[in-house]
């Protein structure tokens, strides 16, 4: 441990000003070193900062999130599965709807088992009614329905970025 | 035979003999011992070494091992960098040819896989000796988070492997593992974004995990082993037995 001098400012070089400055006891060479380590602080901050903001992309080039999934009249009754989009399409004579078919757990894709009448995921055996309804397993929220419109020439178009309340159907 | 011995007492005293044995050349018991205590590998190594240090049963010789895993995975690391395109095109054929087209190809790419498993498992034994030997108490303290943030690399390589072969097992590995990132409360969405380079797992991520893999997460490690082995040293060298 260092003794203490009664009181005194610590042994240091340079000129020392000879009366405490007025504005309160911090010297002048402390001031100066707060002011140095504290603009190189600043700096260091930016440039980390850019370093950092540098590896979020702006653009990306990801597949569009909407999709025409064919014309609405073709869509068969029963479920169709949009393997490279993830979506079940479900067609009730005039009502569709879709439901995504990412797993809520951890984003495996679920299957239809017709058999069993639910969905079920291979990764963590999560379970899914119909609906889209947590029967079992890990998964913490209900399947995503999606928003399904109509485009001019007649195609469903599904957007995988926008849901739409669970039991939403459309009329078309 | 005196020939001999004068050419090689020349070459040895030469300037570029010099720089090698700076002693001289060692032809007498001194020069012998010097030699070997002023190696440049003494650096790292203590000259000297407790005895219960090197009984096999006192370390299990898992730091040790780690570090062969690390110096074979470089190698064999590099050797399959020769022929690995991180493209999503060509990542996955890439890694089939490894197998079937390129000469001692299966061979590289096992020891690098079967190398990065034995890694994982030996800093991890590594870790439970430390712990055994009670070798995490003061003075250690320091050693012990340096090995934790070594443990965290190893672990972060072992992970970012896992996408390269661009397979169905490495995609789904990566889609729930950065899903899981996802899950972290307030950063969460910000760190698989930035992992990934986007929403999807594309050509984006692949790059990202094959530059994390190659460059950035090897040389973390590398530089955290130099501090870990000085550690050892300046700690007073290999904990005694309890």
């Amino acid at each position: 441990m260092l003794k203490k001098l009664g009181g005194e400012a610590p042994v240091s070089f340079g000129r020392q000003p000879s009366s405490p400055s007025p504005g309160g006891d911090v010297s002048r060479r402390s001031f100066l070193t707060m002011i140095g380590w504290g603009s190189t602080s600043v700096f260091f901050a930016g440039v980390l900062g850019s370093l950092a903001r540098f590896m979020w992309p702006n653009v990306t080039f990801e597949p569009s999130t909407t999709f025409k999934a064919g014309l609405a009249e073709q869509i068969k009754d029963g479920m169709t599965f949009i393997e490279n989009k993830k979506v079940f399409i479900w067609r009730e004579g005039g009502a569709y709807w879709a439901i995504s078919a990412i797993c809520t757990h951890l984003g495996c894709t679920v299957r239809w088992i017709p058999e069993a009448n639910q969905y079920q995921c291979p990764c963590h055996g999560s379970i899914f009614g119909p609906e889209g309804k947590v029967l079992g397993g890990p998964a913490p929220r209900p399947l995503e329905w999606l928003e399904l419109g109509l485009s001019a020439d007649g195609q469903l178009v599904i957007d995988t970025e926008k849901k739409v309340d669970a039991g939403k159907k459309t009329k078309l | 035979m005196s020939k001999l011995k004068e050419l090689m007492s020349a070459l040895a005293n030469s300037q570029f003999g010099r720089a090698l044995f700076r002693h001289g050349w060692p032809d007498n018991p001194k020069d012998q011992a010097l030699l070997l205590t002023n190696d440049f590998s003494m650096h790292m190594f203590p000259v000297k070494t407790k005895r219960h240090g090197v009984r096999f049963w006192y370390t299990w010789c898992m730091g040790g091992i780690a570090l062969s895993c690390f110096i074979a995975l470089t190698l064999t690391g590099i050797m399959l960098m020769f022929y690995y395109v991180p493209s999503t095109a060509r990542a996955y054929q890439d890694m089939i040819d490894l197998r079937y087209v390129v000469t001692f190809g299966r061979f590289i790419r096992n020891l690098h896989r079967w190398a990065a498993h034995a890694m994982v498992f030996t800093v991890f034994m590594h870790m439970c000796r430390v712990f055994i030997t009670g070798s995490y108490k003061p003075p250690r303290e320091m050693n012990w988070v340096v090995g934790i943030v070594l443990l965290l690399a190893t672990t972060l390589l072992s992970y970012t492997g896992y996408l390269l072969p661009w397979d169905q097992l490495a995609y789904w590995g990566v889609q729930v593992g950065t899903k899981l990132a996802g899950y972290v409360p307030g950063i969460g969405k910000d760190v698989s974004w930035v992992l990934l380079g986007g929403k999807n797992i594309d050509q984006n991520a692949l790059l990202r995990f094959y530059v994390l893999h190659t460059v950035v997460l090897p040389a973390v490690l590398t530089f955290f082993i130099g501090v870990h082995f000085y550690r050892i040293r300046k700690d007073g060298g290999i904990s005694g037995p309890l």
